[in-house]
């Protein structure tokens, strides 16, 4: 968007040609998190389109030598933002006061502390289903975070840069994303029971491995 | 809470500020994703080589979190979305691939 830059370097102006070998290949990466976002796919599919020919019209700003795959999500994220988060209903703040402590709780509870290792017990036993279910259930500005961290491995200051926020928001966000996330995996693991009988569930490490 | 977390976090960024287990455990994740400076996570690195119960929870932290990061399910785009996007570029102008 520096106007004068690409007067003086014309020859880093990105060229339309570029366009479909540049963008294409990001589109699964798209697809996913905009499926992540809208939870459904006809939504997802339109998102991922529109960013698409957003891009497009747009690649003359992209500047070359920043990070494409970063203005991609950039795009996806403010249109997701501008027509379909609002159609999508807020979800009620969840209590923070209960994910705290939840680690310190699992080595210290009254039923895992007699165990060699509740940490074991509980990460021999973490289902994919509840791996999908616990990033599900994250309130959106936490999932985005944490998809865009820990599924599309972004850096703290790209992912401020796709957010139009702060990176001290992003550690905050972050910070509360990811304890959500194990607050939820344990959660979880006690729903299974494994927690409270001390002892994995052999069908399920069967089924596991 | 979201503004004294993002402020502990930042304090970190300075070195020499000495560590306790609580900021440990507020900054692991800066820690875990390589977000500190080097010098800043070389004392973080003496604590828990002094300090068990923060090396337990850095242990759990990590492998859940490789965990997620291993098996989170990744969605492919559907084939039709492919060509429905490239359709839709080539009318608003993207031309064909040159060899
Ligand atoms: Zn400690």
């Amino acid at each position: 968007m520096n106007i004068a830059e690409t007067i003086h370097h014309p020859g880093q102006q990105p060229h339309r040609w570029d366009f479909q070998g540049a963008a294409m290949p990001y589109m699964d990466s798209l697809f996913n998190t905009a499926f992540r976002m809208a939870r459904n796919s006809e939504d997802a599919e339109d998102l991922v389109q529109e960013t698409y020919l957003k891009a497009y019209k747009y690649y003359d700003k992209f500047q070359e030598g920043t990070n494409f795959k970063a203005w991609l999500f950039k795009i996806l994220k403010n249109t997701f933002i501008n027509s379909y988060r609002k159609k999508q209903q807020v979800p009620p703040e969840s209590d923070f006061s209960d994910i705290e402590d939840s680690f310190e709780r699992l080595v210290s509870d009254e039923v895992t502390h007699r165990m060699r290792s509740p940490e074991e017990e509980f990460l021999a036993n973490i289902l994919n289903e509840d791996i999908q279910a616990a990033l599900e259930a994250l309130p959106s500005d936490f999932r985005m975070v944490v998809l865009l961290a820990d599924i599309e491995s972004f850096s703290y200051k790209e992912i401020a840069d796709i957010l139009g926020v702060p990176v001290g928001t992003v550690m905050s966000r972050l910070y509360r994303g990811r304890r959500l996330l194990e607050a939820a995996l344990l959660k979880f693991a006690r729903e299974h029971g494994y927690l409270r009988n001390g002892m994995p569930s052999k069908m399920r490490s069967q089924v596991q491995s | 809470m979201r503004d004294r977390i993002a402020g502990t976090s930042q304090i970190f960024l300075l070195r020499g500020y000495g560590m306790d287990c609580s900021r440990i455990k507020d900054a692991i994740y800066l820690f875990l994703d390589n977000e500190m400076g080097e010098e800043v996570a070389s004392e973080f690195e003496n604590h828990l080589a002094s300090c068990p119960s923060c090396a337990r929870r850095r242990d759990f932290t990590t492998r859940w979190l490789v965990q997620v990061r291993r098996r989170a399910v990744r969605l492919c785009a559907p084939d039709s979305l492919r060509q429905k996007v490239l359709r839709s570029l080539r009318s608003n102008g993207l031309e064909r691939l040159s060899p």
